[in-house]
């Protein structure tokens, strides 16, 4: 059973990265990225063991309890789409104990098995700060493997029959995706704490041994127990560990057991109500029709959902972080503002990836290229312009600094502009790959693949030289002071201009090839 | 095994009848790869038919209608619909026709009424007349109740209906349904089979696919037999089915598939 289901997972992992040339190709750099990242972290870790070698070992706990909680976390965010769910072998005669052993094992030989496994292996570099510590490391490598995959599993399981909702569903990834993203934050409170603990070893030390004793750290912290020679507490915590792995396995078999029998079905959301006022705000044609609907599918659809609280949330975090440590002069801090059309960039261009199949409406009712360039950016522009102002006038505002706000609203407004009409003409040609409507957000196609990356650096290549001009005026500026809001002029001018011809030469483009446009977007190779 | 095309199967189709049919497929053809999908389809549906494309599963009756509306461009020939080359001035074509959209095509994630209102000012209409259609076809198909529900919540029979309003609210002169009855309980099936009846005798044409020979026989006057990206036969329903029920002319034609004696005989054990 276990052997029959990881190669089950190994060939569904096999043709997810060879479906397609393009898929070669980004696995080909997905996998090179990943080498050199691995890299990377061997090249830390063999350094600090040169150096510090008495750090590594509390660190790697730390580590360890972490990759649990982002089992967790993460399980829970691909809960939707789970390849190898409990439901899917229900009509078959199996019972529940191999079964969950089998599916537990196939999750380790997935994408995130094949990571943890890695990582576990590189933290040995970290454990031979002594010959003891690292047999013992050793010895509880495959505890610490199956600790992480059965918190997953059993965790996401625990909490599938509430997942069943869609309200529940769609808020919890946003709530995750949030936490995610912001994890830099949490990082620097973290490192701002351990620093205040570090003022103070001893608190620093027993902060470590209690997460080591924990369920989360326990398979770490045997080789930590046994590196301080405390033999006894390595036993104590040995105990901790097995009594975790074999408590997560009978949750987790007593879960899929449950759904074999009773499987959980999805629940819609219930009626929507209101929704009147966007109708009102845009005009009753098609333009104001694909503004209105983008703007619906941003607040109901988590795929966009994401991208939606994301795009304001990052440049103000990024904001935030940078203000608070004083990394940049605060008078600078309104440049940063540029985040935001960069981000922008591959929004509009993967617009028609996240239609996937839906396209065809569009394609049926024989729409205009042009309105359906000109509503989708529309609906982004109402949100994006007035943003842009928020950002820069809001930095300037609060940290007090209106030195460079006129130039950086130059430059903001501008390529949110460009990077409107930019994405209008490019995501025809390239409108990437997004996950299927109704499919997790993190699922297949959730990097865009290499499409959207192609997309994304001539959307910056477009904005960098468009912005020329604009640069010139501000670098003027430094002589004639009143340069700057001539820059601003004509950076507005220059954006508009690029919008509308991103619009009419997108539209025209669409419309000769919105039938191939549609097959791009729908095929699963 | 197939049967060669019999002598009364092909009308041969002239540059006028394009203009007096409702629609008419001049050698549409599609490859995918080695796959000949469709194999130069050219078909007549006359004004006010209620035409039955049939044809067993993979025989090329999506993909044909696929280049009809507009969605999969053909490798050669085109589409007239009322006269307007679907390929050259799609804009005309697709104002003249309404498209059953399968269920992944609709953006489900409006409220039914919300799909309705989108797709009527997509085709250009007036916001007085989306209004007030919609609130009619609502009501004819049974689905007020959900009007304020998501699409995506819709059981497969409702999102039929939604699909078959969105694709009437601009009052086209054709309608095309790709399986239309598929997963629809008998209910709403009739109340289908009858919007598409009364529309059918006020003028309208209808080209539905199916591989269900029952309802087509019932409610179509015109039927064409599609298999292997081939017309085998098209004309009148009696034409077509020659004294024979539909199921025999249609088996005739496409072959059936004997089972040996020796097959599955561990089935009988």
């Amino acid at each position: 059973m276990v052997a029959q289901l990881v190669t089950l997972q190994l060939r569904q992992l096999g043709h997810l990265l060879t479906r397609s040339g393009w898929a070669i190709v980004a696995t080909v750099f997905s996998g090179l990225g990943a080498l050199g990242f691995l890299g990377a972290l061997a090249a830390l870790l063999i350094t600090l063991r040169a150096f510090a070698p008495e750090m590594l070992p509390p660190a790697m706990v730390v580590v360890g309890a972490a990759a649990v909680l982002i089992w967790m976390l993460g399980s829970l965010l691909i809960q939707g789409s789970h390849q190898l769910a409990p439901e899917r072998f229900a009509l078959l005669p199996l019972r529940p104990g191999p079964l969950a052993r089998g599916l537990a094992a196939a999750s380790a030989a997935g994408i995130g098995g094949v990571i943890t496994i890695g990582l576990l292996l590189l933290s040995l570099i970290a454990w031979s700060v002594s010959l003891p510590a690292l047999l013992a490391m050793v010895l509880m490598l495959p505890v610490a493997l199956a600790t992480c995959v059965l918190a997953g599993r059993a965790f996401s399981a625990l909490l599938a029959r509430a997942f069943a909702s869609r309200k529940t569903r769609d808020f919890t990834s946003i709530l995750l995706m949030m936490a995610l993203v912001s994890t830099g934050l949490w990082l620097q409170f973290g490192i701002m704490a351990a620093y205040e603990l570090g003022e103070n070893l001893e608190a620093l030390e027993r902060f470590i041994n209690i997460i080591a004793t924990t369920p989360f750290g326990a398979a770490f912290g045997v080789p930590l127990a046994v590196w301080h020679g405390e033999y006894g507490i390595a036993a104590i915590r040995l105990v901790v560990a097995l009594a975790t792995v074999a408590l997560l396995l009978w949750a987790w078999t007593a879960q899929v057991g449950a759904r074999l029998v009773n499987p959980i079905q999805m629940r819609g959301s219930g009626t929507i109500r209101g929704g009147g006022l966007l109708e009102r705000l845009f005009p009753a044609t098609p333009v104001g029709a694909i503004a209105v609907r983008s703007l619906r599918y941003r607040r109901r659809d988590p795929r966009m959902i994401i991208n939606a609280v994301l795009m304001p949330f990052l440049p103000v975090f990024v904001m935030a972080v940078w203000g608070m440590n004083g990394v940049l002069p605060l008078d600078l801090l309104p440049y940063l503002a540029l985040f935001l059309p960069f981000m922008l960039s591959t929004v509009v261009g993967m617009d028609l990836a996240y239609d996937h199949a839906n396209f065809a409406t569009h394609l049926l009712t024989g729409v205009s290229g042009k309105d359906d360039r000109a509503g989708r950016a529309l609906a982004i522009a109402v949100i994006a312009v007035p943003f842009a102002l928020v950002l820069v006038l809001g930095s300037s505002a609060i940290f007090g600094a209106w030195d460079h706000t006129v130039a950086a609203l130059a430059l903001t407004l501008s390529s949110t502009l460009i990077a409107l009409g930019a994405g209008s003409w490019l995501g025809v040609y390239l409108p990437g790959r997004a996950p299927r409507p109704g499919a997790s957000p993190f699922g297949k196609g959730s990097s865009g693949g290499i499409q959207a990356l192609v997309q994304m650096l001539a959307s910056v290549a477009i904005i960098g030289a468009l912005l020329l001009p604009t640069i010139g005026l501000l670098i003027g500026s430094v002589f004639v002071p009143w340069l700057n809001w001539m820059a601003l002029l004509a950076g507005t001018a220059i954006g508009v201009a690029t919008l509308v011809l991103g619009i009419r030469v997108g539209g025209k483009a669409l419309d000769k090839r919105g039938p191939q446009v549609l097959q791009a977007v729908t095929s699963e190779s | 095994m197939r049967l060669a095309i019999d002598s009364f199967s092909l009308v041969p189709v002239t540059d006028q009848q394009q203009h007096s049919a409702s629609l008419a497929l001049r050698h549409l053809t599609k490859r995918f790869g080695p796959k000949v999908a469709a194999d130069d389809v050219s078909l007549d549906v006359p004004v006010g038919s209620m035409f039955g494309l049939l044809g067993p599963n993979g025989a090329g009756k999506t993909t044909t209608l696929s280049m009809t509306t507009g969605l999969l461009r053909p490798d050669a020939g085109t589409a007239f619909v009322l006269g307007a080359n679907v390929w050259e001035d799609p804009a005309a074509a697709k104002g003249r026709m309404g498209v059953l959209p399968e269920a992944e095509q609709m953006f489900n994630r409006l409220t039914g009424r919300e799909l309705l209102r989108y797709t009527g000012l997509l085709r250009g209409m007036a916001a007085e007349d989306v209004v007030s259609r919609t609130d009619e076809l609502l009501e004819a198909l049974g689905l007020t109740d959900a009007a304020s529900k998501l699409v995506v919540d819709y059981s497969s029979g409702m999102t039929k209906k939604i699909g078959l309003a969105s694709a009437l609210i601009h009052a086209p002169r054709l309608l095309i349904l790709d399986e239309p009855f598929e997963s629809v309980d008998p209910v709403s099936g009739e109340t289908i089979r009858s919007i598409l009846r009364s529309y059918v005798a006020g003028g309208g044409t209808v080209v539905l696919s199916s591989h269900v020979m029952e309802l087509v026989e019932n409610l179509c006057d015109h039927v064409a037999i599609m298999a292997e990206g081939r017309v085998l036969a098209a004309g009148t329903l009696d034409d077509v089915r020659a004294g024979q029920s539909l199921q025999e002319r249609f088996l005739g034609m496409v072959g059936v598939h004997q089972l040996g004696e020796e097959s599955l005989s561990w089935l009988r054990s």
